[in-house]
């Protein structure tokens, strides 16, 4: 079928004068339709095999809405926390010259590579009760990471922050720097060039990042459940909550994976237009 | 006020030695081949770059004077600058973008916008002043950038190659227009171009740089019948 539709379109392309020269081949186009269902198709067999007639009653469970508003509150207030570190970090590593600069990159890149349960395992020994860190907050302040749900919230900020931090970063490494000189000229103190200037400039790309950072939160399985443990209404986030339901009862997992699905997706597609449209591509 | 400089920039791929006096309400115009060292003026004067040796006073203040530690911001020289091309601030709107200099010194938003306003009235923009930098033509973005550089009022107005980015029609349209803005304003100004008629339609005095050396100044009339260096000579047009 896709040769068919491939040569007759070649075919007009060829003679059609106004197409020509912007073909896409046809190896891509077929390439490309694969990776596309790639990603269509799983969600084609979620959808199929979602016990509608019970999708309600399993979505308006108690555990699940507390479950879902876990989720929510906690990875909101991940990227939040993410925002407000990573954007000066993002900023740093673009602007000043720092010795040991793409050490500190590579570094805060690292937990996007790490297998999120590594990721658990280093907080743990860190910020856990007997960690190196850990058994100071817990003598000093009383304050106890693991099995709360601050300790969900650190287990996302560690993987999800890497996404806006390398996103803002490229953003102001793409801005023309005398667009500074001009406003510095224009009487403008640093804090007030980068809040009238340089942030603005890169609005699309901060949006971008929070929203990535926030959705990576949303996920989140590996460290949470390593570090912060699976309890219900406490750390059991929605991913903990679909993997447990998996094992007892898998319908209802299908239930949880599509309110999953739609609320990331509801976000990614309501943002998209107004907001990525351009990713990248940013001066003031 | 008297701009009165006299500096050295000694870089790997610049030596830069000059003096520069500009009176009140003169301009003076810089002209010089490629990496002469005209724009690292402009930087030194502006204070984006300190200089090395020497000193920019103007009337008794220090901008910039190695030999006595002084060094005074770029915010607290108040002079304006204007890039070849323009870098307006395109999140803002024509007026908030000449409104930018009097709120970041402090005005309230409200007072900031009515003396940008005020200015691009006096300019005869103010029909642009809800355009953004995108919908404006280059004509028409060089003179708000031009609005942006004079709102405060500055005592040293540098212009770096204003009009290179416009086609040769709306160039000499600008070029007469610029001209009535600075009669305006009365800025000290330095502007630098590479075109003689930029200098002859707005400058009083002319220095050619090359090397980081001055080789002449003068007047247009001047450097054009007595041309002191070969490079002068083309660049004037002179036998």
């Amino acid at each position: 079928m896709s040769s068919r539709f491939g040569s007759s379109r070649f075919g007009s392309s060829r003679f059609g004068t106004r197409q020509f020269g912007r073909r896409t081949p046809v190896a891509i186009s077929v390439l490309a339709g694969i990776a596309a269902l790639f990603f269509l198709l799983p969600f084609v067999g979620l959808l199929v095999r979602v016990p509608w007639s019970d999708a309600v009653k399993i979505a308006t469970d108690a555990e699940v809405r507390r479950a879902l508003w876990l989720s929510l509150q906690t990875s909101t207030i991940a990227a939040v926390i993410s925002a407000l570190f990573g954007i000066p970090l993002a900023w740093i590593l673009s602007r000043v010259h720092i010795p040991g600069r793409s050490f500190i990159r590579a570094l805060v890149t690292l937990s996007m590579v790490l297998p999120p349960v590594v990721g658990g395992v280093v907080l743990l020994f860190s910020f856990g009760r007997r960690g190196l860190f850990g058994q100071y907050l817990d003598d000093w302040f009383g304050i106890r990471l693991p099995f709360t749900t601050a300790g969900v919230v650190i287990a996302q900020v560690f993987v999800a922050m890497p996404f806006l931090v390398l996103t803002v970063e490229s953003a102001f490494r793409q801005l023309d720097a005398r667009y500074d000189d001009a406003a510095r000229t224009l009487g403008g103190s640093p804090w007030f060039i980068m809040r009238h200037v340089s942030l603005p400039a890169v609005r699309s790309a901060l949006v971008a990042g929070f929203v990535l950072a926030w959705a990576r939160a949303l996920g989140e399985f590996g460290a949470t459940i390593t570090f912060a443990g699976n309890l219900a209404g406490t750390t059991r986030t929605m991913p903990l909550a679909t993997y447990l339901a998996l094992e007892n009862d898998p319908s209802s997992a299908l239930v949880l994976s599509l309110i999953m699905i739609s609320v990331s997706f509801l976000v990614l597609i309501s943002l998209r237009d107004r907001w990525l449209e351009t990713p990248g591509r940013s001066t003031p | 006020m008297t701009i009165s400089a006299t500096f050295e920039v000694a870089w790997p791929t610049l030596d830069l030695s000059v003096d520069i006096h500009v009176e009140t309400g003169r301009t003076l115009a810089i002209m010089g081949p490629n990496g002469a060292g005209k724009s690292t003026i402009v930087r030194c004067l502006a204070g984006l770059t300190p200089i090395r040796v020497g000193h920019i006073h103007v009337d008794d203040a220090i901008w910039d004077d190695p030999n006595m530690g002084q060094f005074l911001s770029p915010a607290g020289r108040n002079v304006g600058l204007m890039f070849q091309d323009h870098l307006l601030f395109r999140h803002l709107t024509a007026l908030d973008n000449v409104a930018f200099g009097p709120r970041a010194r402090g005005l309230s938003s409200r007072d900031a916008r009515g003396k940008a306003a005020a200015c691009l009235e006096r300019l005869g923009l103010s029909e642009l002043a809800n355009a953004r930098p995108a919908q404006l033509s280059g004509g028409q973005s060089q003179r708000v950038a031009l609005a942006r550089a004079l709102v405060n009022k500055p005592t040293l107005l540098l212009l770096d190659e204003p009009l290179a980015s416009l086609d040769v029609v709306t160039r000499r349209h600008m070029r007469s227009e610029i001209a009535r803005d600075l009669t305006a304003y009365q800025p000290s100004t330095i502007l630098i171009t590479h075109d003689p008629e930029d200098a002859r339609h707005l400058a009083q005095e002319v220095m050619v740089i090359e090397a980081g050396r001055v080789v002449q100044r003068g007047t247009h009339d001047e450097l054009s019948s007595h041309p002191a260096t070969p490079y002068v000579a083309e660049l004037f047009g002179s036998r």
